[in-house]
């Protein structure tokens, strides 16, 4: 309920932080400018004293008990991607130790999904997660189901095309991945 | 005390900051029912937040960027992921965490420091008004780098590097001209896999510089390197977040005259 009455009363346009945000938001859009906030509600965020927050809502004009349309929306959807700056910070190494690149393995024929997120011609810009995109050759057989935002299905050759050439001390990197299309798992255009 | 003042709340509003003020004053008077008290623990409280707005230099944070990003969302935005064993700059090794059957991963702790270290002196080179340049020479991200430009209010050169823009910037623009005062480069490389230019040359022209190093990239020139993935798009995404967000920090904070 705190949160949602701070953030009420900063669209209210009473910080100077939010003054800026608001000429930004016609640029980046309501999506970057929530995220934004929210991250700034929780920073200048001490405990407030139930006197101020009557103050704030006698000022803002907001009801207390009942919330009814927008507020009831907001309210609903601003706890759904709150996040919890309170809970301690996973470390590192646990998070690397249960992810999915620990879990990959040697990548060398490993199977799986990947999204295309650009297509230039016959050429398919495909990223399945790792550091680099791979690029495959559109298939002939169902060409138009690989658009851009397709779901399609990879086998793994390389997660990254690196040699040595004859003579170097280091090697050259291609900075692109290695796989071969296997099939598609999902298109835009068909249910 | 300072230091305690700006880990519980350096960020103050100028209407929240009246209301604490006026809290802390309701608080003490049910204490205590002196009216000569109120006088000097008004004086007390505006002398530490005077303190506070003259110098943020004594903060160690004070516009909060360490609450900008969790070491979760660096893992998300893939920064910890390296090249491979056999590009590895050996100026690199302190910052890898392991090599995971060849691929290089970086310490993401390490990273997070280094981070909160060089969003830290971005905003306090925006509180300033200082010119910030946004530096990156990958075809990829350059709408990315401008866009974040843009947002934050400074500039951003996400082309070919014209050779004499620092160390001859009066010929190449015909006339004196005022140089950044902090260049972010999000790629230390440019296409050819070679330093970029403008690490040497902002070097040349002592102009602090923040840079991305990848695990291929030498952090030597850098004055604050913060090791890390620099090819996914959703890294240098996070990268120009983070930084335009720091500079919108800085900015949103009035300075005042101290000279």
């Amino acid at each position: 309920m705190e949160i949602i009455l701070r953030q009420t009363t900063f669209s209210a346009g009473r910080s100077p932080i939010f003054r800026c945000f608001r000429n930004i938001s016609d640029i980046v859009g309501s999506q970057t400018n929530k995220q934004i906030s929210r991250s700034y509600s929780d920073v200048s965020g001490q405990p407030k004293s139930k006197s101020e927050i009557d103050n704030n809502k006698s000022v803002s004009g907001v009801e207390n008990k009942t919330m009814s349309g927008f507020g009831k929306a907001f309210e609903k959807f601003s706890l759904l991607t709150r996040k919890p700056l309170d809970e301690p910070d996973i470390k590192f190494a646990t998070l690397l130790r249960h992810s999915k690149f620990m879990q990959l393995g040697d990548p060398q024929g490993k199977v799986v999904e990947g999204k295309i997120i650009r297509v230039v011609g016959n050429d398919l810009y495909i990223d399945f997660g790792g550091k680099f995109e791979c690029v495959c050759q559109k298939p002939l057989k169902n060409e138009r189901d690989y658009v851009r935002g397709s779901r399609v299905r990879l086998r793994l050759q390389r997660l990254e095309l690196s040699t040595k050439f004859l003579g170097a001390t280091k090697e050259i990197t291609l900075r692109e991945a290695d796989a071969l299309l296997v099939g598609i798992v999902r298109t835009p255009f068909r249910t | 005390m300072e230091y305690e003042a700006a880990v519980k709340g350096p960020l103050k509003l100028k209407g929240t900051a009246n209301k604490d003020i006026q809290k802390k004053l309701k608080k003490k008077n049910k204490e205590k029912n002196a009216a000569s008290l109120k006088v000097d623990q008004l004086a007390d409280i505006k002398e530490s937040e005077l303190k506070e707005i003259s110098d943020p230099l004594k903060f160690p944070d004070y516009f909060g960027v360490r609450k900008l990003f969790r070491i979760k969302d660096l893992f998300d935005a893939r920064i910890h992921y390296g090249h491979k064993d056999g590009t590895l700059d050996p100026n690199m090794k302190p910052y890898i965490f392991g090599s995971r059957l060849g691929h290089l991963i970086f310490d993401l702790d390490k990273t997070a420091e280094m981070l909160q270290d060089a969003l830290n002196f971005t905003a306090h080179i925006a509180y300033r008004g200082g010119i910030i340049l946004f530096v990156s020479h990958c075809p990829q991200h350059t709408l990315t780098v401008e866009n974040a430009a843009k947002q934050a209010g400074e500039y951003a050169h996400a082309r070919e590097w014209d050779f004499h823009i620092f160390t001859n910037s009066e010929k190449v623009y015909n006339g004196v001209t005022r140089l950044p005062d902090l260049v972010i480069l999000l790629s230390t490389l440019n296409p050819q896999m070679q330093e970029h230019t403008a690490v040497k040359d902002a070097a040349k022209m002592c102009i602090p510089t923040i840079g991305i190093v990848d695990s291929n990239s030498n952090p030597n020139l850098i004055t604050y390197p913060i090791p890390g993935n620099d090819d996914s798009p959703a890294a240098v995404q996070l990268y120009c977040n983070l930084f335009r967000d720091a500079i919108l920090l800085g900015k949103s904070k009035k300075p005042v005259e101290v000279y």
